[in-house]
Formats: structure tokens, sequence, C-alpha cells
């Protein structure tokens, strides 16, 4: 667990994985394992300080009943052009390798269909990764995060 | 008169304070707030035409209106009706401004305007009390759970990434315990096996 001085900084950590695709490259991202709701298996999200939103594939947040609402659309502009959701408040639970896992209340975009460019699930930054401390090593491939004090 | 109507401020209100000691009375109700909105400008490109139209054709000699208070009171209904329809108008003008904030990304500016219209008493509709909702709940609670690290499973994916392209695999440790092309399907299977740990499903694309 990292310390600030004598107070805790963060209290649990997890191993991220820096490529998941089948191509050598050499962007490395951060795909960390989360629990979407009370789903019974984990997903990889990939963290994104530049995204506001998290957004998962929406089979994902659908099976917990979190759907497309047309009457209450929110429009986000993506790199793959704008994509049209409805934003839902679930919870997301960070799973510790080590430490205390973290059980983040996050505002998630269900989007009603994603561009065919698009690969994978992401925690934003305003919608999920503010709301507690993290700190990343390179050199160990470790994500640390905690609750604010 | 026509010169005196045409200078007068476009307002029935205007108009009215012209008149003789009998409408005294009723002006005063007129003017009252709670009808304020019996007082509309009137086409500035044809003010006469608009007055006429209130006085009556003679122009001159005003017809005879109803106390306003009258009015009120028997109206009750559509006086009703305008307010609600007052509300509906701030609540859209409101919702589109917070959707425009949202498509931005800008959480905080979005949950602070909504926060704002809570106190200066507006009453909110509910695609506006479900924003609100969503974006003011920010609990993050500690919780003992641990995984394992998911090596393994991410060794499979990536040495797998070409026979599985666009399909869902449900990995567990060095191997996939179900796949196919929905999400359903891998779902139902994975619920069928009942393995021991949860497995990290994930869509190969």
């Amino acid at each position: 667990m990292l310390t600030d001085g004598i107070e805790v900084f963060t209290t649990g950590l997890c191993r991220y994985q820096d490529d998941l695709s089948g191509q050598s490259s050499n962007n490395s991202k951060l795909f960390i394992e989360v629990k979407v709701g009370d789903l019974d298996f984990a997903v990889w999200a990939m963290v994104d300080t530049g995204a506001p939103y998290c957004i998962f594939e929406p089979e994902i947040p659908n099976e917990l009943g979190y759907l497309f609402q047309p009457n209450n659309p929110t429009t986000l502009s993506t790199r793959f052009g704008p994509i049209i959701g409805t934003l839902h408040r679930i919870d997301l639970t960070l799973l510790a390798n080590s430490g205390q896992s973290l059980v983040v209340s996050s505002t998630c975009l269900v989007p009603q269909a994603l561009p065919s460019e698009w690969k994978g699930n992401f925690i934003g930054y305003v919608g999920c990764l503010q709301r507690f401390r993290f700190a990343v090593d390179p050199s160990n491939n470790t994500f640390h995060f905690g609750k604010h004090p | 008169m026509p010169e005196l109507l045409t200078k007068s401020g476009n307002t029935a209100i205007k108009l009215m304070e012209i008149q003789t000691a009998p409408w005294s009375q009723d002006m005063s109700i007129f003017a009252s707030p709670r009808i304020q909105y019996l007082t509309y400008p009137a086409p500035p490109e044809r003010p006469a035409e608009f007055l006429t139209t209130l006085l009556g054709r003679d122009g001159v000699k005003p017809r005879k209106i109803a106390p306003p208070c009258d009015f009120a009171e028997n109206n009750v209904s559509q006086l009703q009706a305008f307010e609600q329809s007052s509300i509906k108008s701030q609540n859209i003008a409101l919702l589109r401004e917070i959707n425009q904030l949202l498509s931005e990304g800008e959480l905080p500016k979005a949950y602070r305007l909504l926060g704002e219209a809570i106190i200066s008493g507006m009453r909110l509709s509910e695609p506006l009390k479900r924003l609100q909702d969503i974006l003011s709940n920010q609990s993050v609670v500690s919780c003992e759970t641990t995984t394992p690290v998911r090596t393994d499973e991410a060794a499979w994916v990536k040495a797998n990434w070409n026979a599985y392209k666009g399909k869902w695999v449900a990995v567990l440790g060095d191997e996939a315990i179900a796949s196919g092309d929905t999400f359903k399907e891998v779902l139902a299977t994975v619920k069928e096996l009942r393995p021991t740990q949860p497995p990290i499903i994930h869509h190969i694309k």
C-alpha cells in the first residue's frame, strides 16, 4: 500500500495489462479488471483519463437492465464520431490483487450502438477516476487505488 | 386618440391608464401580479389594429371587459395550465443546457446548474430529476474482495486473438471456458458451467 507521509494514500493494487491485442504494439495502455454491478464475471476496461464517462460494450450494462433510453439521450463526441447513449449510475468494482477492492459509483454512458471501430470498455475520468486516488507504477505494471480521505 | 395609442408603449395597461374613473378599480386588479400574463406587447408593426381588437371596432368606446378578478377565479384551470406550461418551458430550456454540458463531459458544471435550479425553487421535470440523481451519488466503498492476477487470461487472449477475432470469449486461467458470436450465448454457457472463480468475459475485436 502506498503512503503519503504518515497518511495512507492507496489501499489496493492490481496488475494491469498494457496490451490485449494479438498485434505487437508500441502503444501501451492500462487495462484493469473490473466487475460491473453484481455480474458474476469480470471484464477488462481501459483507464482513459481523456474520457469523461465510463463506456462499456452495451451488452454488459444491458444485462443489468441499464438500457439506452431514446427519451434520455446524451451525445458524446469521440474520435470515431458521435455516440448517442443514456447516462446511468452503475457500481464498478475495481478488483484488487492485493489489499482492498473499491466499489465506485460511476457515471456510465450506455450507448445505443458503438461504431464498428470501437474496441473494448473504458473507464473515464470525471465519471469515475476522479472519485478516488490512484497511482500507476509502470515498472511493475501496477495500478494503485484508494478512497479519498 | 389614435396618435396617443400609437405612442402608448404597446401595452394594454398603458392604454387603460387613460380611461376614466369607472375603470380605475378594474385597472388595479388588472395590474395584479397574479395575472401579469394578460399584459402582452402588441405587434409593433400594427399597434392600432391590435388595440382595435382589444377595445372593439369603434376604437374609442371600450367594450365591457369582465373584471380580471372574476376571470382568474373562474379560470383556475387555465391559470394552472399556464403555470405548468411555464414550468415546462423552464425545464426544457434547462434540460437542453444540461445536455449540452454533459455532451462536453462537463459533469461538475451540469451538477452545479441543477443545484442552482433547485435552490431557486424550480420544480424539476422527471428527466432532470433523473440526471440530478445520477450525478449526485458519488460513493466509494472499500471491500475485502481480492482476485488473482490475470496474466494467464491476458496471454490466452493475445495468443488466440486471430483465431477468435470478432468472438466473445470467457477466459479462466489459460483456457477459454466459453466462446460465441454473442455475449448472451457466452454468458449462458458460463452460467451453466458455474466456474469456481469468476472468468473474464472479453470481446475480441
